[in-house]
């Protein structure tokens, strides 16, 4: 059973590779914080973003319950950009080199302050790069990423989501997947359930196809981000580069609940007093165990 | 480890089709029945070799026509005096298939084939040896003598064993879809990859064969068929459908076959219950929402619902048959929680993770014990059992992945953030990760090979 003794020498080697790695972990910069709502908006009139507003232009209901905003902030808070790639089989040749490229322009954007992490999937999800504000040493694990197999989108994008929620920085993850999942152990439940918990923005892009990419559409709608679907691979260093500049101007508001449940699902509703504005965010989130 | 050594899936389809159609003259199919019989004499049993080759040769539509010969062979090896008609749909009445000289020929190739040549009335009035050739000769002493093979049987089995070689060792045979009439034996496939179907064609109808053939098996001369009475049937069955879930080429008309003979066969009853499991998986099911099929054509996968239905149906059966069969614990487990039959699912399972031999399938049943626990709330049992798993293989990313969102779940965010942790720091080359849940589909199949080399051994021998 060739295919088989040929897995199994894999296996073999694999457990040499391990303590090779041994150190990697150890490394690892995760840090934990404490939790607080945050809630990205976009405000457009008619498509463009207002500028300019402070926290008394806001309301936030928290389950209908009018909040008090503590903080506004827009462009000068750092991002965390998280790219999130698939590098299955179907991402070879001219779409791989597009999507390098595309990633490449998004790290070009990146300002003083800000950071970036690279995760890639095929049916192995791989942190090639954790989150840094060496861009450099971020585009050089681009440039050595491949791949192939099958597509764990969702387990790509939970550890996605989780490299955005180990730092306090306000997270951005750009997810490109040309295919639908094959292979990863989570759900898209367990997914969609982690989002709803995470004040990580997910925009989303996805190559058109006879199937609707259900799971990044519900993913993107439940983190206040948007979901791009794209006709062809030529437009993807222009589509990510849109992401990052849209998301440069959200505005950040955060307030502390008062008067609702610690526990379930919030319904939120974030609203700018000014006529002809319109409010892009999270629809609510998951607090509690 | 790669998830699976191909890239793409195939899957059989059926066919409903009218009989009907054109198909080549008739001297060039009794010449190229002629042409089968010499490869089944001269073929060495796992090789591909120059007989095998010419075979494999043959374009899809001829070996869909000689479907029906050696069809009307095996009728004609049992009663050679008898004529082989057919009832067009035009005219619905019947006409001989072969013209006499042919009909005659057909017969002729019956009778050495069935090693009867001078030993049956019609053969001996027919005088058949005197049109022997050497091939037709070494025919006769070898079904006369059956190599193993038993009773007539000789062209039965070396034939289908000549088949199964085709199928497993030569490349792929592929042609257009062409519209859903003819008689024969048909095959439409269709590749997967990356959860995208694609490449719809028409495949060579080498399973088809060798099924219709064993189909024919008998027990001694005098009896009718009983191919469910004959163990290097049953044999070829389990081992064939294991090497077909193996290797990514699935198709449950072998299945099912298997079953109609064998219905109370733990194997196929498991294998029959892991192809059904397999076609609810996303990646089958994502591909088919993208498949467009061409008139008269349907796909023998269905629903996810329906297919997890089938399968715990079938895997159950199979547990029933024998309770200690583990592995099929294990697969019923996991279908049940698809299902979110949490209570069964979590017996099952429990029982498969204490009876498994093997760190594989131990690993599984932890890992699935740890969704069922996580479905109903147990967290705490959950998170021991993915735990578990990930002792068994630390390089493993699922387990990590099921703890860092089990965390999350829970609110325990820097509980996530550690499993998360231990995920980035694995390495990033797939090739050296070890994660069997990236095989969970093949897994089942690991002994496909060993299985057809014993049903190889039975009929092992040098060209007559």
């Amino acid at each position: 059973m060739t295919r088989f003794h040929a897995a199994a020498l894999v296996l073999f080697g694999a457990e040499i590779a391990r303590g090779a790695h041994g150190g990697v972990a150890a490394q690892a910069p995760f840090k934990s914080r404490v939790e607080a709502v945050r809630v990205d908006a976009l405000v457009t009139d008619h498509g463009r973003p207002i500028r300019g507003l402070g926290a008394a232009d806001f309301e936030v209901f928290d389950e209908g319950v009018p909040q008090q905003v503590d903080l506004v902030s827009f462009e000068q808070i750092p991002l965390n950009v998280i790219l999130t790639l698939d590098m299955s089989d179907s991402v070879a040749g001219e779409r791989l080199d597009r999507l390098k490229d595309a990633g490449r322009s998004a790290l070009a954007t990146l300002e003083q302050g800000d950071q970036a992490a690279l995760v890639t999937f095929s049916h192995a999800v791989a942190v090639r790069a954790p989150l840094s504000s060496d861009a450099s040493a971020v585009r050089q694990a681009l440039d050595e990423a491949a791949g192939a197999g099958e597509t764990s989108l969702v387990d790509g994008v939970f550890t996605g989501m989780m490299i955005g929620e180990s730092d306090a920085g306000r997270a951005l993850q750009i997810v490109f997947s040309d295919g639908l999942d094959t292979s990863s152990w989570l759900t898209p439940a367990a997914v969609l359930d982690a989002a709803k918990r995470s004040d990580v923005v997910v925009y989303a892009v996805a190559v058109k196809s006879a199937v609707k990419p259900e799971f990044l559409r519900d993913l993107t709608s439940f983190s206040g981000g948007r979901l791009y679907e794209l006709e062809k691979t030529a437009d993807l260093s222009a589509t990510f580069k849109a992401i990052i500049d849209e998301f440069r101007h959200r505005y950040l508001v955060s307030y502390t609940p008062r008067g609702v449940a610690k526990e379930g699902w919030h319904r939120l509703d974030v609203r700018v007093k000014r006529k002809g504005a319109d409010v892009k965010a999270r629809p609510g989130y998951l607090a509690g165990g | 480890m790669t998830r699976r050594g191909v890239a793409s899936i195939l899957i059989a389809a059926v066919l409903v089709v009218p009989l009907g159609g054109q198909s080549p003259a008739p001297i060039d199919r009794v010449a190229r029945v002629e042409r089968w019989l010499s490869a089944v004499v001269h073929h060495r049993i796992g090789t591909l070799d120059a007989a095998a080759m010419e075979v494999a040769a043959w374009p899809n539509a001829q070996l869909s026509v000689l479907w029906d010969d050696l069809n009307a062979l095996t009728l004609l090896m049992r009663h050679p005096d008898q004529q082989i008609i057919w009832v067009p749909l035009q005219t619905r009445r019947p006409e001989p298939v072969y013209p006499k000289p042919q009909a005659l020929r057909l017969m002729v190739l019956a009778c050495a084939s069935a090693g009867i040549a001078e030993t049956d009335r019609a053969c001996l009035k027919n005088d058949v040896t005197a049109s022997f050739d050497n091939d037709l000769r070494m025919l006769e002493r070898a079904a006369v003598d059956g190599r193993g093979a038993g009773a007539d049987n000789f062209v039965l089995k070396y034939g289908a064993l000549l088949e199964t070689d085709i199928a497993l060792l030569a490349p792929a045979s592929v042609s257009s879809v062409t519209r859903a009439s003819g008689g024969g034996a048909h095959r439409f496939r269709v590749e997967l990859t990356d959860g995208e179907a694609m490449n719809p064609h028409q495949s060579a109808v080498h399973w088809e064969i060798a099924r219709m053939l064993l189909d024919a098996v008998r027990s001694s001369r005098t009896e009718p068929p009983a191919p469910a009475r004959d163990a290097m049937v049953r044999e070829w069955y389990i081992a064939t459908a294991r090497w077909m879930q193996f290797n990514v080429h699935y198709d449950l008309t072998h299945l099912d076959r298997a079953r109609a003979l064998f219905p109370d066969d733990r194997e196929i009853l498991f294998l029959s219950g892991t192809q059904h499991a397999i076609y609810a998986t996303p990646r089958i099911q994502h591909a088919l929402k993208s498949l467009v099929l061409p008139p008269g054509y349907a796909m023998d996968a269905k629903a996810d619902v329906a297919e997890l239905r089938q399968a715990r149906t079938l895997l159950r059966r199979a547990v029933e048959v024998d309770p200690s069969f583990a592995e099929a614990r294990l697969r019923l487990g996991r279908v049940l929680a698809l299902e979110g039959q949490f209570a069964e699912a979590n017996r099952e399972l429990t029982v498969a993770e204490r009876s498994a031999t093997d760190e594989t399938n131990r690993y599984y049943a932890a890992l699935f014990l740890g969704a069922v626990h996580e479905a109903t709330g147990r967290f705490d049992e959950a998170r021991a059992a993915y735990e578990r798993a990930g002792e068994l293989f630390p390089l493993a990313q699922s387990p990590l992945a099921a703890l860092a969102a089990l965390a999350r779940r829970r609110g325990d965010r820097p509980g996530a953030l550690r499993a998360m942790q231990e995920l980035v720091a694995l390495p990033p080359n797939p090739e050296l990760r070890k994660d069997p849940w990236w095989i969970y589909d093949i897994w089942h199949g690991r002994d496909a090979d060993d299985r057809i080399d014993a049903v190889r051994r039975l009929f092992a021998r040098e060209s007559p």
